[in-house]
């Protein structure tokens, strides 16, 4: 059974937080270095930092935020979170159908909506044969 | 699924909220077992039949079942 103490969480919330600023300011740099504007870096890394920032505060005190930060309170906002981790592929793969289909017909490259679909199949695949031994 | 999780939880005198402090889960996860809109895991069944002192099949029984 799942514990409901808030110090893992709090743990958990700082190591995401972390992990989020690094990949924000990887990401900036690169921005920078590929000669966009600064103050364009800086917006987005400026978003980046309220989500990490909201969801670091709140993850304590809200469950739907604490399961947005990979640690559901208990077994029930587990499998919510499963379910909804199933919703989002599906619609992933809708975009990626649709997405491939619509360039299809324009006559334009679709291999980003390809390399989408060919992740999501291939995901799924080593997915259930991982599970498969695992549960 | 049918459970008596609220009927022995009102018995005892207690809230959702103790219940599931007492299990370690969310006053949520409480309401949704008891309304019937979650089926626990089989260590969550275990515990509130401990919980209540009961076997776990007098908690929860099946649809077709009196």
């Amino acid at each position: 059974m799942m514990t409901t103490s808030t110090r893992p969480r709090r743990r958990r919330a700082t190591a995401f937080a972390l992990v989020g600023l690094i990949l924000g300011a990887l990401l900036i740099g690169l921005e920078v270095r590929q000669g966009a504007p600064v103050t364009r870096a800086a917006g987005g890394m400026a978003i980046l930092v309220v989500f990490i920032g909201v969801i670091w505060v709140f993850q304590t005190r809200s469950e739907t935020v604490s399961a947005l930060a990979g640690k559901p309170v208990d077994e029930r906002w587990q499998l919510i979170q499963e379910r909804a981790a199933m919703a989002a592929m599906g619609m992933g793969i809708v975009v990626a159908i649709v997405g491939f289909a619509v360039m299809e017909v324009m006559g334009r490259d679709n291999w980003q909506f390809t390399l989408m679909a060919l992740v999501l199949t291939f995901g799924y695949m080593v997915a259930l044969v991982w599970y498969r031994w695992r549960v | 699924m049918r459970n008596d999780v609220r009927e022995l939880r009102e018995r005892r005198g207690i809230s959702q909220g103790d219940l599931a402090g007492r299990l370690n889960v969310s006053r949520q996860t409480i309401n949704a077992i008891e309304t019937g809109r979650y089926l626990p895991s089989l260590p969550l069944a275990l515990a509130i039949g401990r919980f209540f002192e009961r076997p776990v099949e007098e908690v929860f029984h099946d649809d077709d079942e009196h």
